[in-house]
């Protein structure tokens, strides 16, 4: 078993290669990239989000405006067939 | 945090022979270490302002690089899996385990094979196990630092290196018998 485990001993230290600098910082910039990214996406969700409940807010309004002219009208006013 | 490019490049240079030769003795593969050592500096440059330095900050890389090591090679092995799964139709367990991919440059062409197999059994322990010997075999660090690096006793970090050679010379019995 030493035997075995003498032969990892024997390992040598590895030089890492030069284009590792270069990879990991262009890594790094595109991980701000992606950030910007991610916050341009967060924003645009957002303002739909918010025109899509003051859509929905106005006609709800129009509604109700529109019940109340019915139910304020006299009883005459209203249309049998 | 880096302020300035220099900093970063520094920094850079002083750990990434530890970080890439350790991320190495893990993975057995020269493309795996240097995707893990680009993980690992990704990691140290956003979380370096949050370091407390309530230890040293090599022992704080050895940690992030072990964990590093550790996730990537499970999640090759879970990749592994679902493709042959995927790809057979049926649960081949016994090529799933087949092990690393062996790309060592460190590893002296006569001994390549007789560490291939290692590596292999290596592949199958614990991941406790497995650090102990690649931190104590591998890299050769003394008791003590290894104790620090994994954040348990001296006592411990001999015990438990005890018993991953058990569980390694059972692997090999094994594997020899196949």
């Amino acid at each position: 078993m030493e035997t075995s485990l003498e032969v990892l001993n024997k390992t040598q230290r590895v030089t890492p290669p030069d284009a590792l600098y270069n990879k990991i910082m262009e890594s790094i910039n595109d991980r701000a990239d992606i950030k910007l990214i991610y916050a341009s996406v967060i924003c645009i969700a957002l303002l739909i989000t918010i025109n899509l409940f003051s859509f929905r807010s106005y006609n709800d309004n129009e509604f109700s405006s529109n019940k109340k002219y019915y139910l304020d009208s006299p009883i005459n006013y209203l249309f049998y067939e | 945090m880096f302020n300035e490019k220099v900093d970063f490049k520094n920094f850079y240079e002083k750990y990434i022979e530890l970080v890439f030769n350790l991320a190495l003795n893990y993975t057995a593969n020269k493309e795996d270490a240097e995707e893990i050592a680009q993980d690992v500096f990704e990691t140290v440059f956003k979380k370096l302002e949050f370091f407390r330095y309530e230890s040293k900050i090599e022992t704080w890389i050895y940690r992030i690089t072990i964990n590093k090591s550790l996730d990537y090679l499970r999640s090759k092995k879970r990749l592994k899996n679902k493709f042959l799964s995927n790809l057979l139709f049926f649960n081949n367990k016994d090529g799933i385990n087949e092990g690393v991919n062996f790309n060592h440059p460190g590893v002296e062409f006569e001994n390549k094979e007789s560490v291939q197999i290692i590596y292999k059994c290596l592949d199958k322990l614990p991941n406790n196990y497995k650090t102990v010997i690649v931190l104590l075999k591998i890299e050769g660090e003394p008791q003590k630092k290894v104790a620090e690096i994994m954040n348990i006793s001296e006592k411990a970090v001999e015990s438990l290196f005890f018993r991953a050679k058990l569980k390694l010379k059972d692997l090999l019995e094994n594997e020899k018998d196949i």
